[in-house]
């Protein structure tokens, strides 16, 4: 599991790689806290290197997303093939913004 | 070449790392498709991870089963553990058209497993909890 940080203005995004089973979960929801405790408030997450995610990947998205709900936005972008499918199955397409590109979801995140 | 592969992990999520490598290798071997490996690897991280976290009333090390049979048209998971009866297909799906604020995730990993896959059956069998979890190969 890799992360590379960097900024597109005020978002900070967030590419991620590898697996996101129980223990990429855990390591992604670190990661970002991190972030959190910086003052970061919009947060970009791309997906375009992932290629496995499990439930406990969309948990620790989810409660990312609630704890920068009152003063942010966390944007997911790039998630591909099977794994664009858990998000749908997930029904998380309608709870969570979810972009193609990075660029989409840096404008949308501000 | 073989087409079954049985292993025997313990209770522990760091266990599912290997049970995870192995079966790889077992899926690259039969040539199963991408797509389809996605469903079997989900299957087994979450059926896997539900036993470990929630399925033992003490906390005592446990052995947890898992075959693999690949055929002409399927592959085959089988998962057996001796926790508390618990029957994944008796699970009601969670209300995925909650908010984000009244959400409550639980149950979610095993309605993935049942939507990704094509089957999944469960019987109570000599103490054990045995699960069969079978996913086309054209699916």
């Amino acid at each position: 599991m890799q992360f590379q940080d960097s900024r597109m203005g005020q978002a900070w995004v967030i590419e991620v790689g590898g697996r996101v089973d129980a223990a990429g979960a855990a390591l992604l929801e670190a990661h970002c806290q991190q972030g959190l405790g910086r003052g970061e408030t919009r947060l970009v997450v791309d997906l375009a290197g992932v290629d496995f995610m499990a439930s406990a990947g969309l948990r620790a998205l989810l409660s990312l997303a609630k704890k920068v709900k009152p003063k942010g936005k966390l944007v997911i972008s790039g998630a591909r093939g099977p794994v664009k499918e858990i998000f749908d199955l997930a029904g998380f397409t309608t709870i969570l913004p979810i972009c193609d590109t990075l660029e989409q979801a840096a404008g949308l995140v501000m | 070449m073989p087409d079954e592969l049985r292993l025997t992990i313990a209770n522990r999520l760091d266990e599912l790392e290997r049970a995870e490598a192995e079966i790889s290798a077992f899926m690259d071997r039969h040539r199963v498709p991408p797509a389809r490996r996605y469903a079997a690897s989900l299957a087994l991280e979450e059926m896997l991870s539900n036993i470990i976290k929630y399925g033992y009333d003490d906390a005592a090390e446990h052995a947890i089963g898992i075959r693999v049979e690949s055929g002409a048209r399927e592959l085959a998971l089988t998962l057996e553990d001796d926790g508390h009866p618990f029957d994944p297909t008796a699970l009601a799906a969670p209300d995925t058209s909650q908010r984000i604020e009244d959400r409550s995730i639980g149950g979610l990993g095993i309605h993935l497993v049942r939507r990704m896959t094509d089957g999944m059956t469960w019987r109570r069998e000599g103490g054990k909890n045995v699960v069969r979890i079978v996913i086309r190969r054209d699916g």
